[in-house]
């Protein structure tokens, strides 16, 4: 095994450890781990800038202990429940910015790019039969109730933008970008589809966990053979919309 | 002690809980923003390397504390 491959992988269980600390034991105890391996990955990138070519990976890595330590301390309590996904992705999509500046990545190296508009068409619809079978997963409460058409089209919209684009920008995009580039094809789609899947586990749904990385693989192959994320977080957005506020106002 | 957990949304059942969170990612916004100082006051290739790298998560907190300090300031008030 690389020993690129070898330190992601201790990684991906430090992170999955980081998870299960979060939502089994103490969100306090969750957010130190995570703050620890977000430390250790910016000082492991900085350190191996010039020898590894791993680094950018592992700069990159640092947004999903990032996300977690973001979203475990956002005062989102205060916010109405269905500005939640809308506010909590503002900060993850500027550290994702500064990660692209940092590392000299433009918005087309990462597929912000209409390519293919038709296949992109189509596979926005898949978010479609997703978005029904992870309700069925995990039948989780309405985001809001009692909305107009004009106001469920708004907060459709925002959740597209807000899970939709910017998720994809970070795990087909920046991370599926570094990590091919450091690990090959295959381990790296795997290995960010594993950290995508893992970030999920606090659904406590093995099933779910499950769900999330086939579809995680499903996109992450989408988006390498179109070039594209447009697609798959059109799908991403529309999953949401189907799983959050459509399903659940039935 | 957490009621939601998704990619990017968690919220914890308690308020004394949500401040405890706040402060420690505070606290880790302290120290990230001193290892930057200390970082970029060197001419070091790798510490400067670092210094750009820490922005990273220096900026999304940053963010996250504005909103703490609004929320902060507003229950003073009203």
């Amino acid at each position: 095994m690389k020993s690129e491959l070898k330190v992601f992988t201790l990684y991906l269980i430090l992170i999955a450890s980081a998870e299960a600390v979060t939502c089994f034991i103490d969100p306090s105890y969750g957010l130190l781990t995570h703050s620890a391996i977000l430390v250790s990955l910016l000082t492991l990138s900085a350190l191996w800038h010039e020898s590894n070519p791993a680094s950018n990976l592992y700069l990159s890595l640092s947004l999903a202990p990032l996300i977690r330590i973001l979203s475990l301390s956002l005062p989102l309590t205060h916010f109405p429940r269905y500005a939640w996904y809308s506010v909590a992705s503002i900060p993850v999509f500027a550290a994702t910015l500064v990660a692209m500046r940092v590392q000299g990545i433009r918005l087309t190296d990462v597929g912000v790019a209409f390519k293919k508009p038709l296949a992109q068409a189509g596979i926005a619809l898949t978010g479609i039969p997703f978005g029904a079978i992870e309700y069925l997963i995990l039948k989780p409460e309405p985001l809001a109730s009692g909305l107009t058409f004009r106001e469920l089209i708004l907060l459709a919209v925002a959740l597209v933008f807000s899970t939709g684009f910017v998720e994809e920008l970070v795990f087909r995009g920046v991370l599926q970008k570094t990590a091919v580039e450091a690990l090959g094809e295959k381990a790296g789609i795997l290995g960010i589809t594993a950290v995508f899947a893992t970030l999920h586990i606090g659904w406590l749904n093995p099933l779910d966990v499950l769900f999330v990385f086939s579809i995680g693989l499903f996109f992450a192959f989408l988006t390498l053979e179109t070039g594209s994320i447009v697609g798959v977080s059109l799908s991403h957005g529309i999953t949401n919309v189907i799983l959050f506020l459509l399903m659940p106002a039935r | 002690m957490i009621s939601t957990v998704t990619t990017t949304v968690t919220t914890v059942a308690t308020i004394a809980m949500g401040a405890t969170l706040g402060a420690l990612a505070t606290l880790l916004l302290i120290l990230l923003l001193s290892a930057k100082e200390v970082s970029t006051a060197d001419t070091r290739r790798t510490l400067t390397v670092l210094g750009r790298s820490l922005d990273v998560s220096i900026i999304p907190l940053l963010i996250v504390f504005t909103l703490i300090v609004a929320f902060k300031v507003l229950e003073v008030l009203y």
